[in-house]
């Protein structure tokens, strides 16, 4: 008797079990279309300007790249800066293809980044950090350049996401100790007249 | 069932008869013992089975090395005499359950021993033989098993290191917490991991992607190195690695186990437990049965030799549950787990372009190296797992067996980067992959008494899904594919011979939705056939020696990664892309394997492999490209003829009794054809002996085992160039060689009606600091330095 009772529970559960299966296997949705996803840590555009201290008209160093980390190559406008002058130097940072200015987002969290600049193949010009964050370590947004005789070379801006600040030579704008990711590198080409 | 009643109750006043006769016999033997003075022991006890405990009549008890032997009488005691103070094997048969081979120590006072046998598979159920029968692997395949014996000795480890312990199984790493298992040189989309009969279905083409499995659920692991896709499906091609849970069996008893590990290289600790039971109804052949299991890891960061790594710790948490009807010959099992991981990745492993890269190559400690902290901060993963499975399985008596296979999987993963905005808590990866398996297979009688093989239908569902809200491009796009799959296969077995053979044929349906270049959706499909086919045979020629080998050929259609990835990878400062345009990749491979006895002492197995793959999909570095971050390599997918060939060689020799030698070597070569270069990312050829030392029955212990070993892996001397040249600034050296020192002690105690297992291993015994070829973080820190660990496993 009861091994009656038993193998139709068995066979009820069977039943349930094949149904539950054909539900779960049944009811696959159809892919609802993916969203474009904005990509919103790209960043398209340095402008690096030069206003000389004491008047007279501003120098703009552009970097340009469309897609970011994409295939398309950026694109340099390189400018030139008069011999023995000094500058006041700002840093501009947007993406483009959202129409966002990047500065203010680094300046709010400016313990967490710092640009670099390194001179190299001869270029005969200095700089020095214009700005603080809380901690009174260099950000680099604003700095001030002195150009000295005339010549050309290679001026890289470095943007660094969370660097080491406190880190040997970091403040003094030495890049070796400073670690972190690197979200921008530009090799301008600088001529001194 | 009233018959039954009665049965029972006089089963139960028999034993605790038995009870009181095994005492007096006892106090009895003890007597008589002392009396002997030719120095013969009374060696008595009761054969008993394993679980309920139930006298087993007339086994017979044989000491093949005295040549003598008794029978258990109807309540299953025994007597006999011994010479004293040796050690004899002894083998306790009896027709209804399986062989037990115990070995028995005497010394110069009786002795008295319960001996539990277990139940064959066959006669727990008549007729579901074929219920509890383990899915059965080609048998002209090379394979290697991980046995619950020695899975006992990796637990704590994750599943990939602990196959990596079989020869030809290698493990990837991302740093120290992402592990990958990889078999002759294949892996990924390459590899298929069968989770309790179902394929495992995660984002797996992702060399930092771990399989989403607990490995405290499998009580045995097997890896097939040859190419199982007959079998398993075409992403088989490079071999499959399927885990398989303790069989749900009638138990009339609560049985469990619970594990405990401490280990100080990350001061972390793992618990797991246990439990499983059944509700039997009076019919002696019905059974309900159930089981329910936990396990949860914590770990903070772990060091180096010389340094800490920071943001290294993880966490995992998993359960599952698992019950079972089995009657006659039906048998019904639904199961579902869950399985959670969080996994921080190096903090110094996350750079920016190609100078970061290079500057922290040489930087030693890593950037962002902070003191030891439990913490786990971007970039890390989290993934959750979630598998249901159902199963019937039905007998036919004379004709065969019936299996119905479904099951239900969603992975969700997420990978949190480095964002410029450190209170962005976004992740940049949300991916969910659904997928339905279902599998229709039918395994038929002996046919012209020695011809046996199945045939069955596979489907596979998947649908993969970005979680909007990342804020990046997506790394792989949306798609469904829909995959069906035929299968035969035929095996013949006579004497020492046995010859098989199968077809198989799948068809795959890929429906890709993504976003072009200008942000328009495009809907690409494409359709691959892809067709499979293996001969093998296998001969003993004698008792000493057996030869197998076999002959596949297999196909695989382009993974979604391949055909489509797109995007910046920040762990190896690297810009992968895609091509729609790949064609199928075609192995045909060759493996042999020859086991040699040259006498008891001493063994040999020696397993060859010789692949040719045709379009062999891999990922060409090429020259960087610049972008307002500075420069990249771009890696491209591309394809090529490649062969892979290779041996794996374990021997072991027992110097004395119980102390042997074991060696184990695997060497591997991977040629791409066309271009005349080493394949990238082969394993370097490896060494590993080890020195064992087993004592049974000491000190109170039923066993104890001393392993000590050494592991020597050589340099990869076969890097291709270009994997460096692609940074066009210096090239990036491959690892030294290095040696490391391992040591193990573990204990098996037999408590009433309990074991207590007690392991304590040191890894990494003279805190070597090493790099390894198959570490993708090895650029920017070392290997783990010396971990001790503690595992305390009790079973119930």
């Amino acid at each position: 008797m009861k091994d009656q009772k038993s193998k139709t529970s068995m066979k009820n559960l069977m039943r349930s079990f094949f149904l539950l299966t054909l539900i779960v296997f049944f009811s696959q949705c159809k892919t609802d279309d993916p969203e474009v996803e904005n990509e919103e840590e790209l960043i398209t555009t340095i402008n690096l300007t030069f206003s000389p201290v004491g008047g007279g008209s501003n120098v703009v160093f552009t970097i340009y790249d469309a897609d970011g980390d994409g295939p398309i190559e950026p694109v340099y406008t390189n400018g030139t800066l008069a011999a023995n002058t000094t500058y006041n130097t700002t840093i501009e940072v947007l993406n483009e293809v959202e129409g966002e200015d990047i500065t203010t987002e680094i300046l709010e969290e400016d313990e967490e980044h710092q640009f670099f600049f390194g001179m190299a193949n001869g270029l005969d010009l200095n700089f020095a950090y214009a700005d603080a964050d809380d901690n009174g370590n260099p950000v680099g947004v604003e700095t001030i350049f002195i150009t000295g005789e005339p010549s050309t070379g290679k001026l890289t801006v470095t943007l660094r996401h969370e660097p080491n600040k406190s880190a040997e030579g970091v403040k003094d704008g030495i890049i070796t100790n400073a670690g972190g990711e690197t979200d921008v590198e530009a090799e301008f080409d600088v001529v001194i007249e | 069932m009233n018959k039954l009643a009665i049965f029972a109750t006089m089963l139960r006043l028999r034993i605790k008869n038995i009870f009181v006769f095994a005492f007096i016999s006892l106090l009895f033997t003890v007597q008589l013992g002392r009396a002997q003075n030719n120095c013969k022991i009374t060696f008595s006890g009761q054969v008993l089975t394993e679980g309920r405990h139930l006298p087993v009549s007339f086994a017979t008890i044989y000491f093949p090395e005295l040549q003598i032997g008794t029978q258990s009488d109807v309540e299953g005691f025994f007597s006999i005499k011994l010479p004293c103070s040796r050690t004899f094997e002894l083998e306790v048969r009896q027709v209804d359950y399986q062989v037990a081979t115990i070995e028995i120590k005497t010394t110069k006072v009786d002795l008295k021993q319960e001996i539990y046998l277990k139940q064959r598979d066959e006669h727990l159920s008549t007729v579901t033989v074929h219920a509890h029968k383990r899915d059965e692997v080609l048998k002209t395949n090379v394979e290697s098993v991980l046995t619950s014996k020695e899975l006992k000795k990796l637990k704590g480890k994750s599943l990939s290191e602990a196959v990596s312990t079989l020869p030809g199984v290698y493990n990837i790493k991302t740093g120290p917490g992402i592990n990958k298992p990889m078999i002759h040189g294949l892996y990924g989309s390459r590899i298929q991991v069968i989770n309790n009969e179902v394929a495992q279905m995660g984002q797996q083409w992702g060399v930092d992607h771990a399989p989403e499995i607990d490995p405290f659920i499998a009580s045995r692991i097997t890896i097939v190195k040859g190419a199982s896709s007959i079998k398993y499906g075409p992403r088989a091609i490079g071999g499959a690695l399927l885990l398989e849970p303790e069989p749900l069996l009638p138990d009339s008893s609560i049985h469990g186990s619970v594990d405990l590990i401490g280990f100080t290289n990350g001061r972390g600790g793992i618990g797991s437990g246990m439990v499983s039971g059944s509700i039997l109804t009076t019919n002696d052949d019905e059974s309900f049965n159930w089981r329910i299991q936990a396990s949860g890891k914590k770990s903070g960061d772990l060091h180096t030799a010389d340094y800490n790594l920071t943001n290294t710790g993880s966490e995992e948490i998993n359960f599952s549950g698992a019950a079972n009807y089995i009657n006659q010959n039906f048998q019904a099992d639904i199961f579902y787990s869950r399985f959670q991981t969080e996994i921080g990745i190096l903090r110094g492993a996350h750079i920016g372009n190609v100078n970061d890269f290079f500057e922290a190559l040489d930087r030693r400690p890593p950037f962002y190296t902070e003191p030891f902290s439990y913490e786990i901060n971007n970039p890390r993963q989290e993934v959750v797992h979630h598998l249901f499975k159902a199963k019937a399985h039905k007998d036919w008596e004379g004709k065969g067996a019936i299996d119905f296979i479904y099951g239900f999987q969603q992975n969700n993963r997420r990978e949190y980067d480095i964002r410029r905005s450190t209170d962005d808590n976004r992740p940049s990866i949300d991916l969910i992959l659904t997928s339905h398996v279902a599998k229709l297979h039918f395994l038929h009688e002996p046919l012209f008494e020695n011809l046996t093989g199945s045939v069955g239908i596979d489907y596979e569902y998947q649908n993969n899904r970005n979680v909007p809200g990342t804020g990046s491009r997506p790394l792989i796009p949306n798609y469904q594919s829909f995959q069906t799959g035929l299968f035969i296969t035929e095996s013949w077995v006579k004497d020492k011979w046995n010859a098989e053979a199968g077809v198989r044929y799948d068809r795959i349906y890929l429906d890709v939705l993504k976003f072009d270049q200008d942000k328009n959706l495009i809907n690409p499909t494409h359709t691959y056939g892809m067709f499979a086919a293996i001969v093998g045979g296998g001969y003993q020629i004698n008792n000493n020696l057996t030869v197998k080998g076999n002959l596949s050929l297999s196909e695989r259609a382009p993974n979604i990664n391949e055909l489509y990835s797109q995007g910046l990878h920040h762990s190896v400062a690297a810009i992968e892309q895609g091509d729609q345009n790949l064609k199928s990749e075609r192995t045909a491979k060759i493996l042999k394997s020859i086991q040699y006895k040259f006498t008891d002492r001493l063994k040999l197995n020696v397993d060859g492999h010789f692949s040719q793959i045709d379009n062999y999909i891999f990922l060409q570095p090429g020259e960087p490209i610049l972008t307002i971050r500075g420069a990249f390599p771009l890696y491209t997918y591309q394809q090529t003829k490649a062969n892979i060939y290779g041996f794996d060689a374990i021997g072991s020799y027992e110097i004395i009794h119980h102390l042997s030698v074991h060696s184990k070597a695997s060497v591997i070569r991977g040629d791409d054809i066309s271009n005349n270069l080493p394949l990238i990312f082969m394993p370097a050829d490896r060494w590993e002996n080890t020195l064992r030392w087993r004592l049974t029955n000491r000190l109170n212990f039923k066993e104890i085992e001393f392993n000590l070993s050494g592991l020597q892996v050589f340099e990869q001397k076969r890097a291709p160039v270009t994997e460096t040249e692609a940074y066009e600034r210096a090239t990036v050296p491959v690892p030294d060689e290095y040696f490391v020192t391992n040591f193990s002690i573990d204990t098996e105690k037999q408590l009433k009606n309990a074991q207590l297992n007690i392991g304590l291993s040191i890894y990494n015994l003279f805190n070597v600091n090493y790099t390894d070829y198959l570490n993708r973080l090895r650029y920017y820190a070392g290997e783990t330095g010396r971990n001790i660990e503690l595992r305390i496993n009790y079973i119930f």
